[in-house]
């Protein structure tokens, strides 16, 4: 990756957590409009944007973020008023900024002219309205929005001047520099700094103590300001900063973010001595309180420890690395343990001295490197904070257009998922939080006739427990009406007048193909198409959904997914002599296999009792089409797995040890094959097919005799 | 150096009057006026209104000088020139000294 790619690189990530960050300020503040963190957040998360755009070289996103910054700077000034409206049309800008990012990031051109300017307007027309709201109130300041005048042209240099003491010698003195200086500048603040100043009994006239911070606003260029230190700057330690982006309209940001302590002794105001023991008069709040009886000292400890142990994890810090450096980690971990696997085998054949303890230290350093393996993954994992954070925005939307108050509650968002699979349940979750606001959330008034509180809540949960993570979204709306989808599944043919189905089954109908009750049909949702495709993507994942819904009290839908692709607990098994993972999740049980147990129906299917039912028994190669007629059974022991929604037993030949697989994608190497997880690589060097077990299922259960092909 | 640039004179109220430019080659003389002026006096005031420059080191002598004497005698400056006052404000120096 070349300087300017990487750069680039970090642009388009840095972005794009901004654009999160502007999108959060602006939710936040459409409930609570005076909030200042959030406007300083908004402010600088467009200040962020307009400056490193330009450093990248995307003008037209700099020029538009900078107008938005124009307005943005109203709002911090309390010269314009937050409204629905105004929240609107600022969501929808920095939807634009997030549009023209991602054309660039195509490499196309920021926004076709037309539709840049039409934005352009949009903006202006807020800070035109604005203007004559407020007519000559403070007439000098807002000239700002005519962007024709940058009023950039300033700059701002932080210098420091710390002269050599015998500068007097030279004929030269401070003074008459910083009089040089303030011809060209205009001095926004002037620090000497005293802390050299000796007693006076040390004192000698001839020397200088004195050293100066100065920041100044010029619209000279830095040349001409350097042109001032010429005759100083050899031998005197002259340093000059362009601070400029610390500094907007004279203030210096980095105020806000500092102790009144620092910056009074950068001032000069104070001494370092006299911060110190002004600090030490003052008394710790859990001193106040102790003295004052409001609480026990135990208890005081107690929080105290808590409070210091969460401080040392919010400080733990984060860096951003591309996936495909981990993926290519995993995979030398990996050939890693292959190789070591091989040593290992090798020293089994060996019959020298010292074997034992080679042995021994070989199978240490397969254990580490096992360890080494699960760590990598383990970075690949990310919280679901901005999946769920989106939602926010989308419910904000959607429900604006429909007329309708929700409020979104999210939980666990710290929860972590595999990236990947963050990815791939995105929209489905998508999906289905819009099919609970159109379909399950009533309108306001429908609401407080049924004497619920007008505005509905859509929750948005998640957890983990075992090996999977469960996300429930939940809505306290209408609830499903289960007689709908009776009626539906008459008409589709899929039930008969006569059959009595439980509330769940009638509740799988919503995930078939083609099923859509809703007779009004919306933007987004509703179009017949939506949740056979999220089962479909949520089956893809290895994963299940379960609905639960009551009458005016809402509908829960509720996903169970794998934390993660690419490690996994699988059987090692073997058929035909291939050899196959089965998911150690699904795995029920293994038994030795009778054949005198088996019932056959028909020619091809097979049952056997397992427990107190009969399983059907599902034979690995007729699924996969390995091409190996099963005419001489070889079959030694059964593997009952269940998928959630089935159970079944599959019949091998050789039942191995479980293990710890990094599943390795079939797609991104072959093509993908249903029925198929993945392959694992194992430590002799040979390749392990992973059964994808839901996949399995399917093949059998709906074209049970044809296999995948 | 020389005492052409630089003057002392004292009025009825005790206030010393400097007068001229204060600068590097008048230090010793003012040295020496600051300390004879100080000896047995709880409080000196200085005004500096007629002097029409000052330099660093002409100001870091006063400033030596009033950080000796604190908090016991004082060196009060109480007026200044408006040259010396934007020089003052040019260093930023004006809060150590006056």
């Amino acid at each position: 990756m070349s300087g300017q790619e990487e750069i680039l690189d970090i642009f388009f990530s840095e972005s794009d957590d901004l654009l999160k960050l502007a999108e959060e300020s602006l939710l936040s503040l459409e409930s609570t409009p005076d909030s200042m963190p959030d406007i300083e957040q908004l402010f600088r998360s467009v200040h962020t944007i307009k400056s490193s755009a330009a450093m990248v070289g995307f003008m037209n996103i700099s020029d538009y973020a900078h107008q938005l910054e124009t307005l943005m700077e109203r709002l911090r000034s309390h010269k314009l008023d937050i409204t629905k409206n105004l929240i609107t049309t600022l969501l929808s800008s920095i939807d634009f900024i997030r549009s023209m990012i991602d054309r660039v990031s195509q490499g196309e051109t920021e926004a076709e002219p037309g539709v840049l300017d039409e934005k352009k307007d949009q903006v202006k027309r807020y800070l035109g309205i604005q203007a004559m709201d407020a007519p000559e109130e403070k007439s000098v300041a807002p000239v700002k929005e005519a962007p024709k005048e940058p009023i950039e042209k300033f700059s701002f240099y932080r210098i420091d001047l710390v002269f050599r003491k015998d500068l007097f010698y030279s004929g030269q003195d401070p003074i008459l520099v910083l009089s040089c200086l303030s011809e060209l500048a205009e001095f926004v603040e002037v620090v000497p700094d005293l802390s050299e100043f000796p007693d006076f009994k040390t004192f000698c006239m001839y020397d200088l103590y004195i050293s100066w911070r100065v920041i100044i606003k010029t619209k000279q260029p830095l040349e001409d300001i350097e042109d001032v230190f010429m005759f100083v700057k050899d031998d005197n330690d002259i340093r000059i900063e362009n601070i400029t982006k610390n500094y907007r309209e004279g203030i210096d940001i980095g105020l806000a973010e500092k102790k009144l302590g620092e910056v009074l002794l950068e001032n000069g105001k104070i001494t370092a001595d006299v911060l110190t023991s002004a600090l030490n008069k003052q008394k710790r709040l859990g001193e106040v309180l102790l003295e004052d009886g409001k609480i026990e000292p135990k208890e005081l400890q107690k929080v105290l420890a808590l409070q210091e142990e969460s401080r040392k994890v919010y400080r733990k810090t984060t860096i951003r690395v591309d996936v495909e450096k981990l993926d290519n980690l995993v995979n030398l971990a990996e050939e890693m343990g292959i190789g070591v696997s091989k040593v290992l085998m090798l020293f089994e054949k060996y019959t020298g001295n010292g074997k034992m303890e080679m042995l021994e230290e070989v199978e240490n350093l397969l254990k580490v490197n096992r360890e080494f393996e699960e760590r990598v993954a383990q970075v690949r994992m990310f919280p679901l904070e901005g999946t769920f954070q989106r939602f926010q925005r989308m419910v904000r939307d959607l429900a604006f257009k429909q007329n309708k108050e929700v409020k979104v509650i999210s939980t666990g968002l710290d929860t972590e998922l595999d990236k990947e699979v963050i990815e791939h349940i995105s929209d489905p979750l998508k999906h289905i939080v819009r099919n609970c606001l159109d379909h399950g959330i009533e309108t306001a008034e429908e609401r407080q006739a049924k004497g619920k509180t007008p505005f509905g809540i859509i929750k948005l949960k998640a957890y983990q427990k075992g090996g999977s993570i469960f996300i429930e979204i939940s809505d306290d709306g209408r609830g499903i009406n289960l007689i709908d989808i009776q009626q539906k599944a008459l008409e589709k043919g899929w039930i008969q007048t006569d059959q009595d189905l439980s509330n769940e089954d009638l509740l799988k109908f919503i995930l078939m193909p083609g099923f859509s009750t809703s007779s009004k049909i919306t933007e987004l949702s509703g179009r017949g198409v939506g949740m056979d495709v999220v089962k479909t993507q949520i089956d893809q994942l290895g994963g299940t959904i379960d609905i639960k819904t009551e009458k005016d009290k809402g509908t829960r839908f509720t996903l169970c997914l794998p934390l993660t692709f690419a490690l996994m607990q699988a059987l090692h098994v073997m058929v035909h002599n291939n050899s196959y993972m089965v998911p150690l999740q699904a795995v029920l049980e293994t038994e030795r296999f009778d054949k005198g147990l088996v019932k056959s129906f028909g020619a091809e299917e097979k049952m056997y009792p397992f427990q107190d039912d009969y399983l059907p028994l599902i034979d690995i190669t007729k699924i996969l089409n390995t091409g190996v007629l099963s005419a001489n059974d070889n079959t030694s022991a059964l593997v009952f797995v269940d998928t959630g929604r089935k159970s079944f037993g599959i019949p091998v030949e050789q039942v191995l040890e479980p293990r710890q697989i990094v599943v390795k994608n079939l797609e991104a190497n072959y093509r993908p094959v249903k029925g198929i997880a993945g392959a694992s690589i194992l430590g002799d060097g040979s390749v392990s097919l992973v059964l994808d077990l839901l996949g399995f299922e399917e093949i059998f259960f709906q074209h049970p005799f044809e296999g995948a092909g | 150096m020389s005492a052409r640039n630089f003057s002392v004179s004292q009025d009825g109220q005790g206030v010393y009057h400097l007068e001229g430019e204060l600068s590097i080659h008048e230090l010793d003389k003012v040295k020496v006026f600051l300390e004879e002026s100080l000896k047995g006096v709880g409080e000196v005031s200085l005004s500096l209104a007629k002097v029409r420059f000052i330099d660093t080191a002409a100001l870091q002598l006063l400033i030596a000088f009033k950080r000796r004497l604190e908090p016991g005698a004082k060196l009060k400056i109480s007026s200044v020139s408006d040259e010396v006052e934007d020089i003052l404000s040019l260093c930023g120096l004006k809060a150590s000294l006056l």
